[in-house]
């Protein structure tokens, strides 16, 4: 297998939408590192000084897992979805080999404590400051070679995330003014934290973790109104820095009735876009594969844990051969990846996507 | 407009509203309890039937079961005269250890108690001892299994192998649900039954049951 670029460039290439050597794979690989060097999950996410994240630890996941998986763009530190609502008080639990959660949404029971909170600084508000020097360390070490993603929810899955996902939907119906504030309040947040990211070494893209901003939970309209203008102002932030923005959305955006919104969504000016499980990826990369890079489509369900490796290189052949052939395509599983996923899976994913997936693609 | 009509609408259109005047009027006119959810049932079926379709989504569903519990709980004294016996079976419900994603399940529950079976709803974060515990205590005909993740489809694996191997399987069926699961992946493990959504949760569990 030629290396002409190196992972870095490989996913720029891609992401612009152009045929590198090979296509790249981005494992967003957000707990799954942790069991690559065996930590256990408190001991990286609240394990460091004073109860928080483990920056050392957690750069030396993300390096070792890069190093045995080999894929292209890592995430600049071990994620967990619990780090804003501990900010303002919520609490997370910390499963011993499990993925953190929130148990305590920071504003389950009071959303108008909304009105009365700043934004987070990063630099020294509750675990992020581990994790933005988790960023330092893996740029410092492999980013000259490998890309290196800002992981961020978008804004109403942050939202959702602060506040309870059903009562933030009962919120919009409700009270769409203060729903918007928590969403506003989530937005500057996403924003702050992608720059700080990009100062501490992050090189190659914004990746907005959207599952919530999608039709998986929202209404279309709920789409229209509560996300996709504050996904429109993030990806300005993110142009602005010099960046570009995967946008990450959970629901099946293939079907006819949803074409519209993913025409929207580009109309933000994102320029990357994955798609979930059970989307028709052949038909994503005909309709939308000229306009945006397209990403995903691995299945994690049927393909990465059940495995065999055999089913997971016919699923990246498949992938390859419908989306990949004209370049602008990044190969990675449907979602991400967390602890539990078996490791020789991910790398049969990464190994084959390289294989197979080298240009010109014949298959 | 007739009273029976008003209540499905009410459930339909998930109306926020204080249902007592609406109640009251139902039973002026005869209504017994049972009838009310009866009703309810009818106008939730419609409402899994829109979810299934793609004409309402998730905001709505829970509107529509927030409106069809408000009602529930204002006549939830009469159903219990009304009612003598344990209905169409008694089913154990939860989100497995690990997930706190609890909207599938409780929309999976509530249509079960309008359907007419007993439901345990055991909650989120639920631990394989927990599942295995109440279905005993309570002769569970069903435990019914939640996860939207697929890092915690292993103790869906883990609560399924423990039922047979405990021996619960003669009385105890199990089903699953949720994001990552399959029909293929309830076949893989086990399960007796599986359901993509809500609605079909109901239909499953019924076919499981011959009820």
């Amino acid at each position: 297998m030629k290396n002409e670029m190196t992972h870095l460039k490989r996913s720029k290439v891609a992401l612009k939408g152009d045929k590198p050597d090979k296509v790249p794979v981005f494992s967003r690989d957000l707990t799954f590192p942790l069991d690559v060097v065996d930590y256990t999950t408190p001991e990286v996410c609240k394990g460091g000084a004073g109860g928080t994240f483990d920056a050392e630890k957690s750069a030396e996941a993300v390096i070792k897992s890069q190093e045995e998986i080999g894929h292209d763009v890592v995430l600049g530190s071990v994620w967990d979805l619990g780090l804003a609502s501990d900010v303002y008080g919520g609490e997370t639990k910390f499963p011993e080999y499990g993925i953190p959660r929130v148990d305590e949404a920071a504003f389950s029971d009071n959303l108008e404590r909304v009105e009365d909170v700043d934004p987070i600084n990063f630099r020294e508000d509750g675990r992020y400051p581990g994790v933005l020097e988790s960023y330092e360390i893996v740029s410092e070490e492999i980013g000259d070679e490998v890309g290196i993603a800002v992981n961020i929810q978008g804004p109403v899955t942050e939202a959702c995330l602060m506040r309870g996902t059903e009562k933030l939907l009962m919120d919009m119906m409700e009270r769409p003014d203060l729903a918007k504030e928590l969403i506003d309040l989530a937005t500057t947040n996403i924003k702050n934290f992608i720059e700080e990211c990009f100062e501490a070494g992050a090189n190659l893209t914004t990746f907005l973790a959207a599952s919530n901003d999608g039709t998986e939970v929202l209404t279309p309209q709920f789409m229209r109104e509560f996300s996709l203008p504050k996904i429109k102002e993030i990806v300005e932030f993110s142009h602005d820095l010099g960046y570009p923005v995967v946008f990450h959305p959970h629901g099946v955006f293939t079907e006819p009735e949803h074409h519209e919104l993913v025409d929207k969504s580009i109309s933000t000016g994102i320029d990357g876009f994955q798609f979930a499980e059970d989307n028709d990826y052949e038909f994503a990369a005909e309709k939308w594969g000229e306009d945006v890079c397209i990403l995903g489509g691995v299945s994690i369900k049927d393909a990465i844990l059940p495995g065999p490796v055999s089913k997971i290189e016919n699923e990246v052949k498949k992938r390859l051969k419908d989306c990949a052939k004209d370049g602008g395509y990044i190969a990675m599983a449907a979602c991400s990846l967390h602890r539990d996923t078996p490791v020789e899976n991910v790398r049969a994913m990464t190994e084959a996507t390289h294989k197979y997936g080298e240009y010109p693609i014949n298959l | 407009m007739e009273v029976s009509k008003k209540i499905k609408e009410t459930v339909i259109e998930g109306e926020k509203k204080d249902y007592g005047d609406l109640i009251d009027k139902a039973k002026d006119e005869g209504l017994s309890a049972t009838d009310i959810v009866d009703i309810m049932a009818e106008a939730m079926d419609i409402v899994g039937d829109k979810f299934d379709k793609g004409d309402f989504y998730l905001p709505q569903v829970i509107t529509s079961a927030n409106a069809f519990n408000g009602i529930l709980e204002i006549i939830e004294p009469d159903l219990r005269e009304d009612i003598s016996g344990s209905g169409k079976g008694k089913v154990v419900i939860g989100v497995v250890e690990g997930d706190v994603h609890k909207i599938g399940k409780n929309l999976v529950s509530t249509l079960l108690d309008a359907a007419g079976f007993s439901v345990v709803d055991l909650g989120d974060d639920v631990k394989s001892d927990e599942f295995i515990n109440t279905a005993k205590e309570e002769e569970a005909d069903i435990i019914g299994l939640s996860t939207m993740m697929t890092t915690t489809m292993s103790e869906v694996e883990e609560v399924v192998d423990r039922v047979e191997e405990e021996s619960l399987n003669e009385q105890t069926k199990t089903i699953i649900g949720g994001g990552p699961c399959s029909q293929e992946y309830a076949n893989e493990i086990g399960a007796d039954g599986y359901a993509k959504n809500a609605q079909k949760a109901v239909k499953e569990v019924s076919e499981i049951l011959e009820v």
